[in-house]
């Protein structure tokens, strides 16, 4: 049988907020700062707020890609910390000596297709991937050449967006000092109350991105894991930025893969391949991580 | 195990038409031609406005400013496009007194001014309150001031006219007074 030939996919993104984002850049006092980029705008320069693509990327592919596969292979508790970092956050170098063993590197991309187009740092070598994200660009008049630059002619309209500053809003949090309502319960009682009102800038929920990813000369079961990690992604809640244990951060994506493919079928064939390899696999992270000894002892029994 | 678990949840998939369809979908008709610079001098005759109708009989002269602060942010939180409902809850806020400001004509301008303007103008200038709220009342605070001088300026001008044409006025009177009696002399 001939070998599958590889083909470069273009994933399509729109993800609209479903509540506020808070995707922030830093803060200013107890006042969190909305993440924004300078872009040309006519003659001038003004500041859009972005999602980077650093964000996108570990949200929607990354950690849902190491969270499905540390659960299919019931590897919970059995890992240790640097194989934990690889798969959660890429890794890094932490062997003296560099390994240029191509065919190793072969055989962790067979048994890791999510791995493959995520790349990441082994303890000797640097693993390129071969996912490009785009950063997400928010559906606003002033990044219209850059949303244009996106998508294939004909499909951004002429008509106006709106403009970038009128996406910005704003939140206001309260925490409670306990001692106020229930200082009866605690032995003693301070002399002031440290009840705390926090706030910042936010992406306002209805504001939509345009964001993508470029999967380079892929075969059908890496299209497969990077489709599986975004269903993870959506089916644990679909969230970006922080304070989503606030409510924040809900986006609700579509998207388009060019060229045309059935989802389902490649999904399947992702989790087809990664069951088939899975003793294969986890041995090969055992001996790369050193915790073989948890494989010894039967705990991956 | 089954291909699709529960933990899957497939992405929405779209045409390229579907994406064009719903980017059109975001598309605005005016707000996006509405610039600051057009809200600025609105927000600044509300402002104007309040200060003008706020009850100095009821409210401590010396809370003006904060009080203004606090009556713009109650109206812009029952903004619903109407700029009628806006000003009323501010001008309460202020405790407006109804015979003076159904008298005042800028009031009125204000009203016409904004319901001659496209439906999300009124969206906007709350956007714009809610961003830049302090500075607008430093603005608003300078207007007023320059008004006040002004005021205090014509009126000063005016009793110098007054003052002017009593003088001329008692001046008139001495020579009418001077006459009559060189003609009362004269006769006899």
């Amino acid at each position: 049988m001939m070998p599958e030939k590889a083909k470069t996919y273009r994933v399509y993104c729109l993800s609209t907020a479903m509540s506020p984002i808070t995707h922030n850049r830093g803060s200013e006092g107890n006042e969190t700062i909305v993440n924004r980029e300078p872009v040309m705008f006519g003659e001038d320069v003004v500041w859009i707020p972005t999602i980077s693509g650093n964000a996108l990327r570990h949200s929607m592919v990354r950690e849902p890609s190491a969270r499905w596969l540390v659960k299919r292979y019931d590897m919970q508790g059995k890992i240790n910390t640097e194989a934990l970092q690889f798969l959660f956050s890429g890794g890094a170098l932490y062997k003296k000596k560099n390994s240029e063993n191509l065919n190793r590197l072969k055989q962790f991309w067979e048994l890791f297709p999510a791995y493959r187009v995520l790349g990441g740092s082994l303890p000797d070598v640097l693993v390129p991937g071969c996912l490009i994200a785009w950063r997400g660009v928010p559906v606003c008049e002033e990044a219209r050449p850059i949303i244009r630059d996106m998508f294939p002619d004909g499909i951004v309209p002429d008509d106006k967006f709106p403009r970038a500053n009128s996406l910005i809003g704003a939140y206001q949090y309260t925490r409670h000092d306990p001692n106020k309502k229930l200082g009866h319960i605690s032995s003693d009682m301070p002399e002031t109350t440290n009840q705390m009102i926090y706030g910042g800038q936010t992406i306002i929920a209805g504001a939509t991105f345009v964001h993508g990813f470029v999967l380079q000369d892929v075969l059908r079961r890496e299209l497969g894991a990077f489709l599986t990690a975004l269903s993870v992604w959506r089916a644990a809640g679909g969230v970006i930025g922080g304070m989503s244990s606030r409510g924040h951060g809900r986006l609700s994506t579509v998207i388009h893969v060019s060229p045309e493919i059935d989802q389902t079928e490649v999904m399947g064939e992702y989790i087809e391949h990664a069951d088939r390899v899975k003793d294969e696999a986890i041995d090969w992270l055992a001996k790369e991580y050193d915790f073989s000894n948890l494989w010894e002892r039967g705990l991956f029994e | 195990m089954s291909t699709l678990a529960d933990e899957f949840i497939p992405i929405d998939e779209t045409s390229m038409e579907g994406f064009r369809q719903r980017l059109a979908g975001l598309t605005v008709e005016r707000v996006d031609e509405i610039g600051h610079a057009e809200f600025r001098p609105v927000a600044i005759r509300i402002i104007l406005l309040l200060a003008e109708h706020y009850n100095r009989d009821q409210l401590d002269p010396k809370s003006l400013w904060s009080r203004i602060e606090s009556a713009i942010k109650t109206g812009i939180e029952k903004d619903d496009g109407d700029i009628a409902i806006m000003l009323n809850a501010m001008l309460e806020h202020v405790k407006a007194d109804a015979e003076h400001v159904s008298r005042d004509s800028g009031f009125a301008s204000i009203l016409e001014d904004v319901m001659s303007r496209p439906d999300q103008f009124v969206g906007g200038l709350c956007n714009y309150f809610r961003k830049a709220l302090l500075p607008l009342i430093t603005f608003g605070r300078i207007e007023w001031k320059k008004k006040i001088d002004d005021s205090k300026k014509k009126h000063a001008k005016r009793k110098a006219q007054r003052d002017e044409i009593a003088e001329a006025e008692r001046e008139v009177a001495e020579e009418l007074r001077e006459l009559a009696r060189e003609q009362k002399e004269g006769g006899e």
